[in-house]
C-alpha cells in the first residue's frame, strides 16, 4: 500500500514534469497546447473547457458562500436569484440576506430532510470586499485549464476590480488575459472599461483601445459584421455604444 | 463480560498495530504533504489571502484518505484470517463468532479513527499556522466524519464476507463515493428516467449508504455554523442503525461461512 | 463418558453436500494419552479435528470434549490447537502474538507475559521474540504456533501436522516437550503424515480412510513384534481397508 502511494506520488510528479516539458516544446504545434497555457491545460487536453467551466462554477459557489446554486437541496431560496447572478452585469448583491429556507413546499422524505439541513446554510452570505479573494484560486485554475475561457478572465478581473477594489490585481489579470487572448473582443472591451473607469479616466486611450478592437472585429469578419458570432456582435454593439458615450461632451454624459 | 472486554481489547490492539505498522497512514501523509505544500505556496494571480481553497483541498484529501483507510481496514479484517489460516486457531480459542466480529469491527473503527484524528489534528495545525480559527462546526464535522468512517468500515467488513477482496473494495468504494457525490440527487435521477430503472434508483436512494449526510465540508470551509442538534443526532442514529444492520448481515454471513 | 475420557466421538459423520468427509467415526482419548491420527490426504482427519474444536458440527452422531460441547467457548478454553500451516499476523512479533491470543483467551496481562516468556524459551524463540513474524521461517512459525497452542495451559492439545517445517533439532525439542506435557497429564491428539514421529510419540493411533477409522489401537499392537515399521503397517491397514 505504502509502495503504491509513493509510486502514485512519483507518477504525479513525473506527469507534471512531462506536462511542463510538453508545454514548452509543443506550444503552437499541437492544437490543445496553447503557449503559456500551463501544465493543467495539457493534462486536461480536450476536457479543458469542461473542467475550466467547473472551476468557474466552483468560484460561483464560493461567491454564494459555498452554496451550489444548481443544487436544489442546497438552497431553499424563495426568490429568483438569477437576476443577481449575471457576472457580466453589475454585481449588486446584498452583503447578507437570510432566507426562509425550509418553509412550505413538498413533504420531505427523511433523507431529503437531513440533506436540506446538513447541506444548506441557515443564511445566504455572499463574499464581498477583500474576502472575494477566495474566488481567485478557482478562476486561476479555470484559466490554467483553459486559457481561452474569456468568461473566467473577465469575471476574475471583475472580482479583483469591482469587489476587491484591487486595481493592481485587476491589472495583472487583464495583462495576462490579453497576452493569452490577443484576439478577444471581450477582453479588449474590458481593458477599455478599465482604462476609462478605473480611476484613470483616459478617454483618448480608451477610444484607441476600442477603435483597435473594432478594427480587429472588422478584420475578423472581413467587414461583414453580420458574420460575427452572436457574442462578438453583441460585444461590438456594446463597444460602439461605449465609444459613443465617452465621445459625448461630459455634460451630456 | 470481562472476557469479552479482554478479547475486544486484544482485537483492537491487533488492528491498531497492523494499521500503523503497515505504514499506510504515513504513505498517505507523505502524499498529502506532496499535494498540499505546492498548493499552499501558490499565489493565484499574485493575490494573497485566499485560504478557503486550501481548506477545501485539505478536507477533501482527509475524506479521500479516510475512505481508503476505512475500506482497507474493514476489508482486511477477515479474508487474511482465512487465507493465512489463522481463523482456525482463533476460533479454537474461547471466543464466539459474534464476539470476534464485534471485536474486529471495533478494532478497525478505532484504528481508522486514530488515523482520521491525526489528519484533522494536522489540518487544524495548518489552519492555526495560517492564522485561522475554528468554531463549533469543526467538532460536529469531525464527529460526523467519524460516524462515516464507522459506516464505511461496516460496509467493507460485510462485503468482505460475501465476495472477493478486490470486488469488495471496488463495490464498497463505488457505492460510498457515488452516494457521497450524487446521493442527494438520486430522486432527481429517478424522476428523469423511466421504470424499471427509476425503481432501481429509488431503491438505491432508500437503502444505499447515504455518505453525503456526514459531509460537513462546506459548513467548515465557509463557516456556515453547526447543524441543528436534532439533525446531528438523526444522522448519528442513521449511522448507528445502518452499522447495526450491516453487522447483523455480517454475523449471519460469518456464521454460514464454511470453515 | 467416563471421568478419564477427554474426547469421546460417537458415530460422528459430517457431510459437505453429497460428500461424506467423516462417516460414522467413533473414538476416545483418555487423560494423559497421546493419540496419533493417521490417514491419506482427504481421509477426513482435518474435518474430525474441526469437529473436535467446535468449528464444525457433526451432521450425525456426537462429539464430546472435556465433558462438554466444543462449540461452547468455555469448553474451548481448555483446548489448545495448532493448525498445520498458519501464517500468523505478519506485523506482530512472537511476544505480541502470544499477548494477542492471551487476550482472546481472557488471560490477564501479567499471566500472559509470564507464560509467554516461558513458552518462547521452551520452543526456542526467545532470541527472536521481538522480530516481526513476517521475517520468520516456516519452522519458526510452526514453533510460534506451538507456543500459542500451549498458552492457556490446555488439558487437551490438538495438533494438525505439528512436524511440518521443523528441523531435526526442533523435532527432538518438540518431542521432548510433548512427552513432558503427557507426563503432566495432558492429552494430545495429533494428525500427521510423519509415521516415524508418530511411532516415537504416540500411545495409540487411529488410521482414517475415506472418512472411516480403519484401525484404532495401541501403536505397539499395530507394530506387532517390532520387526515391521509403522510405515509398512500403515500401508497394510490402508490396503485392507477396514479390516481393523
Amino acid at each position: 500500500m505504502n509502495r503504491i502511494a509513493v509510486m502514485a506520488a512519483g507518477c504525479a510528479i513525473a506527469a507534471a514534469a512531462v506536462a511542463v516539458a510538453v508545454v514548452s516544446v509543443s506550444a503552437g504545434r499541437l492544437p490543445q497546447v496553447v503557449k503559456g497555457g500551463g501544465a493543467l491545460s495539457v493534462a486536461f487536453a480536450d476536457a479543458k473547457t469542461t473542467i475550466s467551466s467547473a472551476m468557474v462554477h466552483k468560484a460561483d459557489s464560493y461567491f454564494h458562500g459555498g452554496i451550489d446554486m444548481e443544487c436544489n437541496e442546497c438552497h431553499g431560496h424563495d426568490h429568483d436569484h438569477a437576476a443577481e447572478h449575471d457576472h457580466g452585469a453589475e454585481h449588486d448583491h446584498a452583503g447578507e440576506h437570510g432566507h426562509g429556507h425550509f418553509e412550505g413546499g413538498e413533504a420531505l422524505d427523511p433523507w431529503r430532510w437531513i440533506n436540506r439541513h446538513v447541506r444548506a446554510p441557515e443564511k445566504h452570505v455572499h463574499l464581498d470586499g477583500k474576502e472575494s479573494v477566495e474566488m481567485m484560486p478557482w478562476f486561476w485554475a479555470a484559466v490554467r485549464a483553459d486559457p481561452h475561457n474569456v468568461d473566467a478572465w473577465t469575471t476574475a478581473w471583475y472580482v479583483a476590480y469591482k469587489m476587491m477594489k484591487d486595481h493592481a490585481l485587476a491589472q495583472r489579470v487583464l495583462d495576462e488575459a490579453k497576452e493569452r487572448n490577443p484576439d478577444s473582443l471581450e477582453i479588449a472591451f474590458t481593458e477599455a472599461r478599465f482604462t476609462y473607469d478605473g480611476g484613470k479616466g483616459d478617454s483618448a486611450a480608451t477610444e484607441r483601445i476600442l477603435e483597435n478592437a473594432l478594427s480587429m472585429a472588422d478584420r475578423k469578419c472581413g467587414g461583414r459584421f453580420s458574420e460575427l458570432s452572436e457574442r462578438d456582435a453583441e460585444t461590438c454593439r456594446r463597444m460602439r455604444e461605449y465609444l459613443a458615450d465617452i465621445r459625448k461632451p461630459s455634460a451630456a454624459r | 463480560m470481562r472476557l469479552f472486554i479482554r478479547q475486544a481489547k486484544a482485537l483492537v490492539k491487533l488492528s491498531f498495530v497492523e494499521l500503523w505498522r503497515r505504514n499506510d497512514v504515513f504513505a498517505l501523509l507523505v502524499l498529502a504533504v506532496a499535494l498540499m505544500v505546492p498548493l499552499s505556496l501558490s499565489s493565484p494571480f499574485g493575490a494573497a489571502g485566499a485560504s478557503r481553497y486550501l481548506d477545501e483541498a485539505a478536507i477533501l484529501l482527509i475524506w479521500g484518505f479516510s475512505l481508503v483507510i476505512a475500506l482497507g481496514t474493514g476489508s482486511r479484517l477477515f479474508p487474511p484470517e482465512f487465507e493465512s489460516r489463522t481463523i482456525y486457531p482463533l476460533l479454537a480459542k474461547p471466543i464466539s463468532r459474534g464476539a470476534l466480529l464485534l471485536g474486529k469491527y471495533a478494532g478497525a473503527v478505532a484504528a481508522s479513527w486514530s488515523a482520521l484524528l491525526l489528519f484533522y489534528a494536522l489540518f487544524a495545525g495548518s489552519v492555526l499556522l495560517r492564522g485561522g480559527s475554528f468554531s463549533s462546526e469543526l467538532a460536529q464535522g469531525v464527529v460526523l466524519h467519524m460516524a462515516f468512517v464507522a459506516l464505511a468500515v461496516a460496509v467493507s467488513l460485510a462485503g468482505s464476507l460475501v465476495t472477493t477482496p478486490s470486488a469488495n473494495l471496488a463495490i464498497s468504494g463505488i457505492a460510498l463515493v457515488s452516494m457521497f457525490f450524487f446521493g442527494r440527487r438520486l430522486p432527481e435521477y429517478a424522476d428523469a428516467v423511466s421504470a424499471p430503472l427509476s425503481w432501481l434508483v429509488d431503491l438505491a436512494y432508500a437503502v444505499g449508504p447515504h455518505a453525503e449526510f456526514f459531509d460537513m465540508r462546506q459548513r467548515l470551509i465557509h463557516g456556515w455554523g453547526a447543524v441543528d442538534a436534532a439533525v446531528f443526532f438523526a444522522v448519528l442514529l442513521y449511522a448507528a442503525f445502518y452499522v447495526a444492520s450491516l453487522l447483523g448481515f455480517a454475523a449471519l454471513a460469518l456464521k454460514r461461512k464454511r470453515l | 463418558m467416563t471421568a478419564s475420557e477427554v474426547v469421546r466421538i460417537e458415530g460422528a459423520s459430517r457431510s459437505f453436500g453429497d460428500v461424506k468427509a467423516v462417516d460414522g467415526l467413533s473414538l476416545t482419548l483418555n487423560a494423559g494419552e497421546v493419540m496419533g491420527f493417521l490417514g491419506t490426504n482427504g481421509a477426513g482427519k482435518t474435518t474430525t479435528i474441526k469437529m473436535m474444536l467446535g468449528l464444525l458440527r457433526p451432521t450425525e452422531g456426537s462429539v464430546v470434549v472435556l465433558g462438554g460441547d466444543p462449540t461452547d467457548p468455555s469448553v474451548r478454553a481448555k483446548i489448545g490447537y495448532m493448525p498445520e500451516i498458519a501464517y500468523y499476523y505478519p506485523y506482530l512479533n512472537a511476544r505480541e502474538l502470544l499477548s494477542f491470543y492471551g487476550g482472546i483467551c481472557g488471560m490477564d496481562a501479567k499471566t500472559v507475559r509470564e507464560r509467554a516468556d516461558e513458552l518462547l524459551e521452551a520452543v526456542g524463540l526467545a532470541d527472536a521474540a521481538k522480530r516481526p513474524l513476517k521475517t520468520y521461517s516456516k519452522g519458526m512459525l510452526q514453533r510460534a504456533g506451538i507456543a500459542q497452542a500451549l498458552l492457556n495451559d490446555p488439558s487437551l492439545l490438538v495438533l494438525d501436522e505439528p512436524f511440518t517445517g521443523l528441523d531435526p533439532l526442533a523435532r527432538i525439542h518438540f518431542r521432548e516437550l510433548m512427552r513432558s506435557l503427557r507426563d503432566r497429564g495432558k492429552s494430545i491428539f495429533f494428525s500427521s503424515h510423519e509415521l516415524g514421529e508418530t511411532e516415537l510419540l504416540c500411545d495409540k493411533v487411529a488410521v482414517m480412510k475415506n472418512g472411516r477409522a480403519v484401525y484404532q489401537g495401541p501403536v505397539r499392537q499395530l507394530a506387532g513384534d517390532g520387526e515391521r515399521n509403522l510405515e509398512r503397517l500403515f500401508l497394510d491397514v490402508l490396503e485392507k481397508g477396514g479390516a481393523a
